[in-house]
């Protein structure tokens, strides 16, 4: 167990080094193109010389791994440098942001974890009837949304038709509804898609059968036999989806004017904040392997297999 | 065979399995009993619908698959099948238990040891889980695993085949019941281990006073511990009577088959080995006469239009094999 | 009844019939639209229903109906181009990753790790963000984005098979690599990849749609869903069926997306007999009598 627990920490360790070299060379593998980006940033007629001037100034034509031991040391010391549109230090910025993002994930995966759980238990209680049909459809019709169409309908309803809920801002527990609504119905329904197949498959089992024989009754076999086999796949796929979710803050928060860590990313990719960009994607890619590393840890130890060695 | 004292008494039954690929008559006109008390042994190879006959009644069908049952079913004297009544599948657990041919499969690997055999004495017996903790300990000790009590708490993968075949016989007698359908309880497991499991279930019948119908593909590993034995071919059994009798005198030429292929001590290693040639029919596909006519030595002209019926060969003893009808006109004569 | 009919049965006449249906709509679409979807008519703008305009105009005047119709071009071919190179390149790195094995594979798949845990949209929009937003720039992107997961698939359908007897039997006689590569190693691949792409593609269209949506996908002034709907966002209040209509078109497409991967992976899987066909097969039963 702690062996295995040490060897998912190497992995994940080196996945945080493999991060920051794709990271680092996803700008610095194209230099020129920095250079000129930053130098019309400067100014309005490019020259051969700005560009340059904006080598030399950065560093641009150092050999590659000393740029990369410069900008790991960087890191490291928490200068992200300054974004290259507004000139304000990256590390604060991102920091400052983290806050919104972070409750519009939590709030979310609330919303998903409901979602995800009612509706495939609430299937697989009676397969094949019309509760069972009706949740699958819902489940299917959801995650088959984009996720901007279903912030737009929420706006829609609950903004414009009914106006009881505040549509933009990060202000105060009813501003959270739409937003958390809007990026967990998605993971939710596929959470819901995941579960009712790992379930009705646990369901087909020899050991299900075995309980028949017993003499339970189906609901009582589902809760007691099918669910703490699906576990691990539950996790696993809420794990996936809490992650991934810093990819859908990406539209919702334009959407709802969130001032998170989702948008300043987008504005970057926009604007070709090279600075920003480097530094969110490294920011992200270290949540997405801690939160991998922590789903791993739980589904050893929810595993019966993993927490006791065989005896005998 | 049947008589007022079985405790289970099954006649005519069939059993027609639909898949979306096929359609397949598992098992056709199967009629017997079996007597409180004793062993009913079911031998065959492995298709020819041992383990369908006996769970499909029971509604323990495979995943995906829809069957058509008809016949008769009486348990302890009740109709409980047939005539529009099915009422088979409340007396799981509570007087039939069943106990499968691998363990392992059969024991959920994410639930203790302890929980899986308790809950059938919290369902059937209405015990309260302190109780029903100590009896399962109890029934575990009763099947000879040492250490009972912290073996509650272990999973299934902790422990060896063996142990895991008594835990699942633990389980299936919890609420002594009347019956046990032991589905190849021994095919899973290393030779040595299999004798030990038939000699405890030999022990746990003379305790617990129950009736067992014990499934095999291997004749030889039924032979000490049943009073009556069947036996199977695609789908129908072509012989049944006293072990004595189909074990001494078998009467089809199929059971001899069988007979002929158990190893024996005195056989010299090495000696060819005389299983049945060929392969059982396909039971997806209509059958017109003997459905074991391809394979038989002894197959008359009548054989591949006709099939026998089941007829006595003397008392109890019953077999489905024209031969033996010229056999017996000849002797006559 | 036809062959043809009892596969698509099988896969599930709704998926078939949904991915059929935008696929004609996708390739007649020059043809078949009623307007040019790029043509202005600032008089006629905000439509609602009309004969003219079936389903309204834009805030620009455009035809609603014929830009929905290039849409569903537009995606399709942009879905099919980045799976095809994403297939391609994804393919040939795990097909030699599973078949070189040792340190080349290791090395090849903690990268491989490494892009699927990071979110393929995030690494698509950190490469927009590198390359700049355009047409082709969203293709690489996305190219880079789906690569490491067709690399995991075709890796380990090739370790599996590599080791099997008639693989290893090819080995002694003395096959050339490339030679069993391409004959033996990537058609079994194939097969496994293509089950995964059909569902991939409603993540794919998705995709894309956000990136358009967000101006960094799709530019105008090429008809594409997700930037229709975010043009029609200012007009929510005033026309909502010009942000419903093309967010209803993509949610079908994904839907049938989802439900053929489904129906292909199960497509060999047994399942219980339907209702009626059960009723045929005992008829027969009964019509044959004994069998
Ligand atoms: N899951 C299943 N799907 C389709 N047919 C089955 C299934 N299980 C058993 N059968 C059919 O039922 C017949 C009897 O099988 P079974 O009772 O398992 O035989 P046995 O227990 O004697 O080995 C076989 O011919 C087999 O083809
Ligand atoms: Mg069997």
């Amino acid at each position: 167990m702690l062996k295995l627990v040490y060897k998912r920490f190497i992995g994940a360790m080196m996945l945080i080094v493999i991060a920051s070299v794709f990271c680092f060379l996803l700008i610095a593998a194209f230099p020129g193109n920095v250079a000129l980006v930053i130098a019309e940033q400067r100014s309005a007629t490019v020259s051969i010389e700005i560009v340059h001037q904006v080598e030399e100034e950065y560093g641009l034509k150092d050999p590659i791994l000393v740029r990369y031991g410069r900008w790991l040391g960087d890191t490291l010391r928490g200068d992200l440098g300054r974004s290259l549109r507004t000139g304000e230090p990256v590390g604060p910025a991102l920091l400052r942001r983290a806050a919104p993002t972070f409750v519009l994930i939590l709030a979310g995966a609330t919303v998903a974890l409901t979602i995800g759980l009612g509706f495939s238990l609430l299937g697989a209680l009676w397969p094949g009837g019309m509760v069972d049909r009706g949740v699958r459809a819902l489940a299917l019709v959801g995650a088959s949304m984009p996720k901007f169409f279903i912030a737009a309908l929420l706006v829609y309803a609950f903004g414009v038709l009914l106006k009881v809920l505040p549509t933009y801002g990060f202000d105060g527990p009813s501003s959270w509804i739409l937003p958390a609504l809007a990026i967990g119905i998605v993971p939710g329904a596929l959470i819901s898609r995941v579960t009712r197949v790992a379930l009705e498959s646990a369901m087909s089992r020899p050991y299900v059968t075995t309980a028949l024989a017993k003499g339970m009754s189906r609901g009582r076999i589902l809760v007691r036999d099918a669910v703490p086999n699906v576990l691990p796949v539950v996790v696993n796929a809420f794990g996936i989806h809490f992650a991934f979710m810093v990819q859908a803050a990406i539209v919702i928060e334009p959407i709802f004017a969130w001032p998170g860590v989702a948008s300043y990313f987008v504005e970057a990719a926009r604007f070709r904040d090279y600075q920003v960009l480097q530094s969110s994607l490294l920011l992200f890619s270290m949540f997405f392997i801690l939160v991998n590393f922590v789903v791993d840890l739980i589904v050893l130890t929810i595993d019966p297999k993993q927490r006791r060695p065989r005896s005998a | 065979m049947s008589s007022s004292e079985a405790l289970l008494d099954v006649s005519n039954l069939d059993v027609t399995l639909h898949t979306e690929r096929a359609t397949v008559r598992a098992s056709r006109a199967v009629t017997y009993s079996v007597a409180a008390g004793r062993t009913l042994a079911i031998v065959g190879e492995s298709g020819s619908g041992k383990t369908i006959l006996n769970l499909a009644p029971l509604g323990l069908l495979p995943p995906g698959v829809t069957a058509d049952i008809t016949g008769e079913v009486r348990f302890d004297g009740k109709l409980v099948l047939g005539d529009g009544v099915n009422q088979i599948a409340s007396h799981r657990g509570k007087d039939i238990g069943v106990i499968f041919q691998d363990p392992l499969s059969a024991l959920n690997p994410a639930r203790r040891i302890g929980s899986q055999i308790m809950e059938v004495a919290e369902q059937h017996l209405g015990m309260t889980a302190r109780a029903a903790s100590a009896h399962a300990a109890e029934l575990l000790k009763m099947v000879g695993i040492p250490d009972p009590v912290a073996r509650l708490s272990q999973y299934p993968h902790e422990l060896s085949g063996g142990m895991r075949q008594r835990v699942v016989i633990a389980a299936a007698i919890a609420a002594e019941p009347k019956l046990l359908i032991a589905d190849e309880p021994t095919t899973a497991l290393d030779v040595t281990v299999q004798a030990q499991i038939i000699s405890l279930l030999r022990q746990l019948q003379k305790r617990i006073g129950m009736a067992i119908v014990l499934i095999s593909h291997d004749i030889g590993v039924v032979a000490g511990m049943a009073d009556a034995i069947a036996v199977m071919y695609a789908g129908a059994i072509v012989e049944i009577g006293s072990a004595d009798d189909v074990l001494v005198q078998p009467s089809h030429p199929y059971t001899r088959g069988l007979l002929a292929s158990v190893p024996r001590l005195d056989t010299p290693l090495g000696a060819p080995f005389r299983g049945l040639p060929g392969l059982p029919p396909d039971l997806s596909r209509p059958l017109k006469g003997c459905a074991f006519e391809e394979r038989c030595s002894v197959a008359l002209e009548a054989c591949g239009s006709a099939r026998p019926p089941l007829q006595p060969v003397a008392g109890t003893h019953a077999a489905a094999c024209f031969a033996n009808v010229r056999a017996a006109l000849a002797a006559t004569r | 009844m036809s062959t043809l009919f009892r596969i698509a049965r099988r896969i599930g006449l709704p998926a078939v019939f949904l991915i059929g249906f935008f696929v004609f709509v996708g390739a007649t679409a020059p043809w078949i639209v009623p307007h040019d979807p790029t043509s202005q008519d600032l008089m006629a703008s905000n439509e609602s229903f009309s004969l003219e305009h079936p389903l309204g105009t834009d805030h620009l005047g455009r035809d609603t109906m014929s830009r929905l119709i290039m849409g569903a071009r537009t995606t399709l071919v942009a879905v099919a181009t980045v799976i095809l190179f994403a297939m391609c390149v994804g393919g040939l790195i795990g097909t030699l990753s599973g078949y070189v094995g040792g340190l080349v594979d290791e090395a090849l798949m903690r990268f491989v790790d490494f892009g699927l845990s990071v979110p393929s949209m995030i690494v698509a929009l950190a490469v927009i963000g590198v390359f700049g937003p355009g047409y082709w720039n969203m293709i690489l992107a996305l190219t880079i984005a789906w690569v490491p997961s067709y690399a995991r698939l075709s890796r380990a359908t090739v370790a599996a098979t590599v080791h099997q007897p008639h693989i290893e039997s090819l080995w002694v006689l003395g096959a050339s690599h490339p030679r069993i590569i391409f004959r033996h190693l990537a058609p079994t691949a194939l097969s496994a990849i293509l089950v995964y792409a059909s569902a991939d593609a409603g993540v794919l269209a998705l995709t894309i749609a956000t990136l358009s949506f967000l101006g960094l996908g799709v530019q105008p002034p090429m008809a594409e869903w997700g930037q229709m709907l975010v043009d029609a966002l200012p007009y929510l209040e005033e026309s909502p069926r010009q942000v419903i209509l093309p967010g209803l078109a993509l949610t079908i497409m994904v839907i049938g997306f989802n439900l053929l991967g489904e129906g292909l992976a199960l497509y060999r899987a047994p399942r219980a007999i339907g209702a009626k066909a059960l009723e045929r097969r005992r008829q027969l039963l009964l019509r044959e009598g004994e069998i």
